[in-house]
């Protein structure tokens, strides 16, 4: 049974072309226009295209043949890797993070960089901290000094998909929003410049619809 | 804590992190290679098909956008658009959309949780593909897995635009029935 709306009954197959992505440019700008305007419809290529997604995520794994990974590596520049990664080691994450901020400092990620932006060299030794709710580590935190500093977090198991807050609270009591994030299946993970210097965050946490879904304590 | 997600690796190679592109291509290169192989068909088209959407991934992280879905579905998105093209230069007929479905099933083993989601899925979706009368199951395949338009489906089926159109239609509205019986869609 159809979800759309009977006036809308012509356009029902070529919504669902919309969600499929085979509409050509004259027809999918007409559905598209058509879509914009009707909350209804939306949802319908918003629902067949999670299904679409959902079919392709049925594909069967294969393994590559030998080599793949090396002509990969070569092919994107990286230097071959002698060891396989190390997630789980807190070092390697903090690597990481390190990497993600300094490289965002250099590359320009996210917005409102100045071109005074430090590079890594301009980097202090990160200010880390698990990230709870309710007594039970949900992610974690790193702040790395520089001009400005930079936030990176990691959640999950908060149990949420959508939109959170990002918020710092400073030293001197006062609350600064760090941004707006997506979080899918309760997990999610950031990298964004502070609102305030880093050595001044005492604390970091997400909320959605004003509901505090993890914290953490930074600086003592 | 669990591994960091495709998200803050997607994060670190947009900003040229080699140690993130190392880790996600190895999380992510079996089901690439696996929908690459799935739909040209043929072992060297598909690695080249794979090797091409991992290094596009490793190019274009900085326009991965995590409100707009899951890092897992613009992986194999990517991956599957580059078949298409691979398989209308090589081939004319796409392979038996049937091949996709008795190839093997995905595993979400050493998956983060978010990308497991849409994973985990697969057995319902599977579960729900097999119901489907054989001729919608086709239609659902060709214009999902293969890129067919419905125009496309209707010559390749030799069945009216009209009957292409119902069959993918009906067959998508079936598997999402069948989805919503067990997990709400966000």
């Amino acid at each position: 049974m159809s979800t759309v709306p009977s006036g809308c009954g012509r356009l029902e197959g070529e919504l669902v072309e919309l969600a499929l992505g085979t509409l050509s440019g004259t027809q999918r700008a007409t559905v598209l226009a058509h879509v914009q305007g009707c909350a209804r419809c939306r949802e319908e290529v918003e629902r067949l295209s999670s299904v679409a997604d959902a079919v392709l995520a049925t594909a069967p794994e294969a393994e590559p043949p030998p080599g793949f990974e090396l002509r990969l590596f070569e092919r994107m520049g990286l230097s071959r890797p002698r060891h396989r990664w190390a997630p789980r080691r807190r070092a390697a994450r903090v690597t990481l993070a390190l990497g993600v901020v300094a490289g965002a400092l250099g590359a320009g990620l996210g917005a409102g960089l100045s071109a005074a932006s430090g590079g890594p060299a301009a980097l202090a030794a990160p200010i880390a901290a698990d990230l709870t709710a309710q007594h039970s580590i949900r992610g974690e935190v790193y702040l790395a000094a520089g001009s400005p500093g930079w936030l990176f977090m990691s959640v999950q198991g908060v149990g949420v998909t959508g939109l959170v807050t990002c918020k710092v609270r400073s030293t001197d009591g006062k609350t600064a929003t760090v941004g707006n994030f997506w979080i899918q299946g309760g997990a999610g993970s950031w990298a964004y410049e502070l609102p305030v210097p880093a050595a001044q965050v005492r604390s970091a946490w997400i909320a959605s619809g004003g509901v505090v879904l993890a914290s953490a304590k930074l600086n003592g | 804590m669990t591994e960091l997600s495709d998200e803050a690796l997607l994060a670190g190679m947009a900003i040229g992190d080699e140690t993130a592109a190392i880790a996600f291509v190895r999380r992510y290169q079996r089901r690439v290679y696996g929908l690459a192989l799935s739909i040209v068909g043929e072992r060297r088209a598909a690695e080249d098909v794979a090797q091409d959407a991992l290094l596009r991934v490793w190019r274009h992280a900085q326009v991965f956008d995590p409100r707009r879905g899951a890092a897992a579905v613009w992986v194999l998105a990517i991956t599957r658009n580059l078949a298409i093209d691979a398989i209308r230069v090589r081939r004319p007929t796409p392979l038996d959309p049937a091949s996709f479905l008795s190839l093997g099933s995905a595993s979400d083993e050493g998956v983060p949780d978010e990308a497991a989601e849409t994973i985990d899925r697969a057995p319902e979706i599977r579960e729900a593909l097999a119901t489907l009368p054989p001729e919608q199951r086709r239609a659902v395949m060709l214009a999902v897995v293969h890129g067919l338009t419905a125009a496309d489906v209707s010559e390749r089926e030799s069945i009216p635009l009209g009957t292409a159109k119902t069959r993918i239609r009906t067959g998508l509205q079936r598997l999402r029935r069948a989805l919503e019986a067990q997990v709400r869609f966000p």
